[in-house]
């Protein structure tokens, strides 16, 4: 036995998000957590990791007792954490994020010798085959996907006897899971253990040892993977039989001629190339590539958000200049980067999903209170958010849940065109189902939609038709079809 | 960013005193510029530069403190008193002392009580003003014996301004401190998370504050042989120029060392404020003048745009 945490507790006012729970991992071992979103499992590991100071219950590590007070503290007495939302500081170089809290380690007589730090991490970063990864830049230079492969080679770094994974793989692309995946069976293989929290239960079931199941800040119970299935699981993390479908099961429906979007030559020097493509109304086009393929990017640059853009973007025939006259055409964009682009972290729920509808709110420019917390009631009702109340700040949100509210708010406001980039990024398997319900609702009434996503099996689910990206340009198109698998999908992306 | 607007903006604050300085030389070429006055502009510009750096750390953790300027203003005072009873030591650690006394003071009130900096800085000035008051006991000003005066002259204070400079570029650039500071500036939750002592890292800031008031009021009463009692929170006015400088400088460090870009932040307004007055422009039309300049200076630097974008 490694590890053990026995009657942890954690409560937020009245929500009790971790509600004694005792577990034990072993040495060696990779264990799942999986429960649906806002079921404590990332309070849970943010008290293992010295985040979050628990309430209540014991910890011991090795046997003896383990009380961090701090993350460092915790990497100190080894267990590290890779945390759901990004925690790399901007301001802060790729080396000094990495090294923070070890600056002894480059420290000489009080002054930090940063030719030295750079070409520490710079090995470490070679050695995680992150070659691309500068550590002498500011860390806000790089995709949310690199800047979580910066923290991957952070834990990492300290060995540690614990590792934990929080909701990361969803962020990354194929060839980032490798590197996770990689990195967590090295640290079985020393001997020590994975916790890992992911909504994707397929790859819970191939890399996990063992899997625990939690309920409303609640233990439901830890079974091991073999023998297990999807659905046994997901009957567990939803304790009633789940059913009905979850993608898309048409095939072959005509998609109308009426052209609502045109991109025409976008180019981006650096990151994306020749982008030519039309959205079709009522038409799911779906964007998938490895990391740095460019995707992202080309979405954020349709919406009018990247900078140094040339070429044009038509929307019902009229040429676009600013983010403005896509709003005023009825577009919504939902960033992969939710806490900086996508939420209001500080302003209450309500406000968040409001913020979008006014005009429908409030056609003679006054609103009540009242009025508002309705309509986002009922909006975050619709993707089931689990808050306490509208006035809860979305900042205080578990993960997915954050995700809901990014989502309500352009369903909220009778958006047309769709641009959404990792749509169901750290979403719970039944509100997933719930969502692809609702994108296929908005593909019948003709709304139109671009999804981006690092999830092939969304890819293959629900589009029409899939770009693919490779090194800043579309290099395919392949339509919606019966046979196609995520296999299929890899081999045209590398 | 790629490494030609890197130079280009590295470049830009020394083109544009450049070109202030000629364009001021060509409108009065006799009396703008002359050796005597430029030497001037450089001492009170490094001078003030002193403050600046004691402000920049606390700046850049997001504390306006404000009570830097009453505080230079009691230093200098308690300096100048204890000067007649114990000589240079009651000068210069009298000094030294009481700003960082004050110092600590303010790091008490503004780390312990949830009220907004900027409530707690005006209380504290009014207070700090009428302390200023009692201390000159009615006359107008306190003044420092002639002998003391040549740690105001050059080449003394320059010495001491470049040292406290240099001090300050290697606690901002090298030091685990500088560090600290910019990563609770940058995310103090996420910093305290990783194991940073954030309140801890804030009252070294105070300190370091507190003692740069004091060696700023040391140098400045022996610069200007007299200390005036401030009232009306004039103490918060003074210290204008090097709280734009400041946040010339934050904006400005990812493209050089902060320190350095203080100092030319400050250069660039003192530069402009004396060519102003040497055209005979007043002094409120000055000021317009000047937070127009440092508008589009500032602007110039956050205006990286490549590098606003967090993809
Ligand atoms: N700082 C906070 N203040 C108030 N409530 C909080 C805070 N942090 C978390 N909560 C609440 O605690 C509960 C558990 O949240 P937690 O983040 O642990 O869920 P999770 O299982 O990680 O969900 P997800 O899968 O969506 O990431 C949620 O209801 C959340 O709203
Ligand atoms: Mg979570």
């Amino acid at each position: 036995m490694l590890a053990r945490f026995e009657h942890m507790k954690k409560y937020f006012g009245a929500t009790r998000a971790v509600d004694d729970i005792s577990v034990e991992i072993g040495a060696g071992e990779i264990r799942a957590i999986v429960g649906e979103n806002g079921s404590g499992k990332s309070t849970l590991l943010s008290m293992i990791a010295g985040i979050l100071e628990p309430d209540g219950g014991e910890m011991f590590l090795d046997g003896q007792a383990y009380r961090p007070s701090s993350q460092a503290e915790a990497n100190r007495l080894g267990v590290s954490m890779i945390v759901q939302e990004i925690s790399t500081l901007p301001g802060l170089t790729v080396a000094e994020n990495i090294m923070l809290g070890r600056e002894r380690e480059y420290t000489v007589f009080g002054i930090r010798n940063l030719r030295q730090l750079n070409r520490m991490v710079k090995e470490k970063l070679e050695r995680a085959g992150l070659m691309e990864i500068q550590p002498d830049r500011d860390a806000a230079a790089y995709s949310l996907e690199q800047r979580k492969l910066i923290e991957l080679v952070r834990a990492a770094d300290v060995e540690p006897k614990i590792l934990m994974v929080d909701e990361t793989t969803t962020a990354l692309s194929q060839t980032g899971r490798e590197e996770l995946y990689k990195l967590m069976r090295n640290t079985k293989a020393r001997g020590s253990s994975v916790l890992f929290i992911s909504h994707d239960l397929k790859e819970v079931l191939s890399v996990c040892d063992s899997v625990t199941v939690m309920r409303d800040g609640v233990l439901i119970d830890t079974v091991p993977t073999e023998g297990m299935t999807e659905e046994g699981l997901k009957n567990m993390m939803v304790g009633r039989e789940l059913s009905g479908h979850y993608y898309r099961e048409d095939y072959g429906t005509p998609i109308s001629d009426e052209v609502v979007l045109e991109v025409k030559d976008l180019n981006c020097p650096g990151r994306f190339q020749n982008v030519n493509f039309q959205l079709h109304r009522g038409e799911i086009l779906g964007f998938g590539g490895l990391s740095e393929a460019g995707m992202h990017e080309a979405a954020r640059a349709v919406y009018g958000m990247e900078y140094d853009v040339s070429g044009d973007v038509v929307i019902n025939g009229e040429k676009m200049h600013s983010v403005k006259d896509r709003l005023a055409k009825k577009v919504g964009y939902i960033s992969k980067n939710r806490d900086m682009e996508s939420l209001f972290n500080q302003a209450s729920i309500r406000d968040n999903i409001c913020i979008t509808c006014f005009d429908k709110l409030a056609p003679k420019g006054v609103v009540t209170r009242r009025r508002m917390t309705r309509f986002a009631k009922e909006q975050a009702g619709l993707l089931q958010v689990k808050m306490r109340d509208t006035g809860q700040p979305a900042g205080t949100l578990s993960g997915g849940n954050k995700q809901k509210v990014a989502l309500s708010k352009w369903l909220a406001c009778d958006t047309e065109i769709f641009i959404m980039d990792s749509p169901t990024r750290g979403i719970d398997v039944g509100v997933k189902a719930v969502i692809y319900g609702l994108m296929e609702e908005l593909k019948n009434s003709g709304k139109s939609m671009i999804i981006v996503s690092e999830e092939l099996l969304e890819l293959i689910g629900m589009a029409d038709r899939i770009l693919i990206f490779k090194n800043g340009e579309i290099s395919g198109e392949i339509e919606r079809n019966k046979d196609l698998t995520e296999e299929h999908l890899v081999q045209r992306m590398i | 960013m790629n490494k030609e607007t890197k130079q280009i903006r590295v470049v830009l604050p020394f083109a544009a005193i450049a070109v202030v300085f000629v364009l001021f030389k060509i409108l009065q070429p006799e009396r703008f510029g002359t050796m005597n006055s430029i030497s001037i502009l450089l001492q009170q510009t490094l001078m003030q530069s002193i403050l600046g750096c004691g402000l920049y750390f606390l700046n850049e953790m997001g504390i306006f403190d404000m009570t830097l300027g009453a505080n230079m203003i009691i230093s200098a005072m308690a300096g100048c008193w204890l000067s007649t009873r114990f000589g240079w030591a009651g000068l210069i650690l009298g000094g030294l002392l009481t700003g960082m006394v004050i110092g600590m003071i303010g790091s008490q009130f503004m780390t312990r009580l949830e009220i907004n900096p900027m409530i707690i800085s005006v209380g504290l000035i009014i207070i700090y003003e009428a302390i200023s008051t009692i201390l000159t006991q009615g006359a107008y000003a306190l003044q420092v014996e002639e002998r003391y005066r040549v740690l105001g002259k050059a080449p003394v204070n320059v010495i001491v301004s470049l040292l406290i400079l240099l001090l300050s570029a290697v606690l901002a650039g090298r030091t685990k401190f500088g560090l600290y500071v910019n990563a609770i500036g940058s995310n103090a939750q996420v910093a305290e998370s990783m194991g940073i002592r954030v309140q801890r890292y804030k009252s070294y800031a105070f300190l370091y504050g507190g003692i740069c008031a004091g060696i700023m009021g040391i140098v400045n009463i022996c610069y200007s042989n007299s200390m005036g009692a401030a009232s009306g929170l004039s103490s918060a006015a003074s210290i204008f120029t090097p709280l734009m400088a400041c946040l010339f400088a934050g904006a400005y460090k990812r493209y050089m060392n902060p320190i350095l870009a203080l100092v030319l932040g400050s250069l660039f307004m003192n530069l402009i404020a004396n060519g102003l007055l040497t055209n005979g422009l007043e002094s409120s039309l000055q000021n317009v003048v000047i937070g127009i300049m440092l508008l589009i200076l500032v602007h110039s630097s956050s205006n990286s745009r490549q590098y606003d974008v967090t993809k």
